[in-house]
């Protein structure tokens, strides 16, 4: 079979014998090459992507930040979060996940649960504290995102507490970073709070520790410890 | 602005013989450019017929997930309606 063949063989010509067939498909090919329309199926997915767009907190981060791959995944970590209220949320979630992954690897995934998290407003508020400058903050968010494997740790439900505990102290020792994020939501949060116990207890000298939670329905679904290095005052 | 036409009545033969008034083809399940799968340019992935994106300018043909969707917003933004 030719390569002409299997491209034609879908379709019979005797289509374009129907009625206006043939003139509908030719002036809608003219209004795309015109740039008066675009095409698709279904329109879901584009008309929630733009409605997280245009939300006042995907605004506020594109203010910070201009990194078009940040930003992609900031959108998309706004759609996880838009799929936990969803009645697929498992399947729906799951798979964007693994889309994300494998486009984006680990560290794409975790800026875009950075979103999910909430975890901008709470950083956000965070260096609004210190006093810095709007190009100071938006540096330093850039530079959290580039780092966040190092400068974040999300807690999942069935995380061993001992173990997450040492992930949390490692990479805390290599890196002193000036703020450490643990964040976790749902059924994850018991274990989380074992864990800033753990950690607590190790680092409590040097890095002051503040608890942050996410409430739907005043039903708390997000806890997240923000663990901010001490300033040494050389007493 | 870009208007959507959303094609939710459109049978998988014309949504071919459009592809092919853009210059495309099919092989009945996935998009041709000349003989080979056309790949969506954000992704990598071969883009399927019933489930395309066909955007005008430099004519970009991506599948409607929301990574490429997310992509195509990032690039053309403010002129899609």
């Amino acid at each position: 079979m030719s390569n002409e063949s299997i491209i034609d063989n879908p379709i019979s010509n005797d289509i374009y014998k129907e009625s206006g067939l043939r003139e509908r498909i030719i002036e809608l090919a003219r209004k795309i090459k015109n740039k008066d329309l675009y095409f698709l199926d279904d329109d879901s997915i584009i008309k929630e992507a733009k409605k997280k767009r245009k939300a006042g907190e995907f605004k506020l981060f594109s203010d910070y930040i201009g990194d078009n791959k940040f930003r992609i995944l900031y959108q998309l970590g706004l759609t996880l979060r838009g799929y936990e209220k969803g009645d697929q949320y498992q399947e729906d979630t799951k798979r964007l996940r693994e889309t994300i992954k494998k486009q984006y690897k680990v560290q794409g995934l975790h800026i875009s649960y950075f979103a999910q998290n909430g975890l901008f407003s709470e950083l956000l508020k965070n260096l609004w504290g210190k006093e810095l400058t709007e190009a100071e903050i938006a540096s330093e968010i850039g530079d959290f995102l580039k780092e966040i494997d190092n400068k974040v740790i999300f807690i999942y439900r069935d995380d061993d507490s001992k173990a997450k505990t040492q992930e949390v102290l490692t990479k805390i020792r290599a890196h002193s970073p000036e703020t450490f994020i643990i964040s976790s939501m749902k059924s994850a949060m018991d274990i989380c709070k074992e864990i800033k116990e753990g950690v607590s207890e190790q680092l409590s000298k040097d890095y002051d520790i503040t608890e942050y939670s996410i409430d739907d329905n005043q039903k708390e679904i997000k806890l997240i410890y923000f663990l901010n290095r001490k300033i040494k005052t050389g007493d | 602005m870009v208007q959507p036409f959303v094609s939710k009545d459109f049978s998988k033969e014309e949504k071919i013989l459009l592809l092919r008034e853009l210059g495309y083809g099919s092989d009945g399940v996935f998009v041709l450019k000349g003989n080979e799968r056309h790949k969506d340019k954000y992704t990598g992935e071969d883009v399927k017929v019933n489930n395309m994106v066909i955007y005008p300018g430099s004519l970009t043909i991506v599948n409607n997930d929301e990574i490429s969707i997310a992509n195509l917003l990032e690039e053309y933004g403010d002129n899609v309606e």
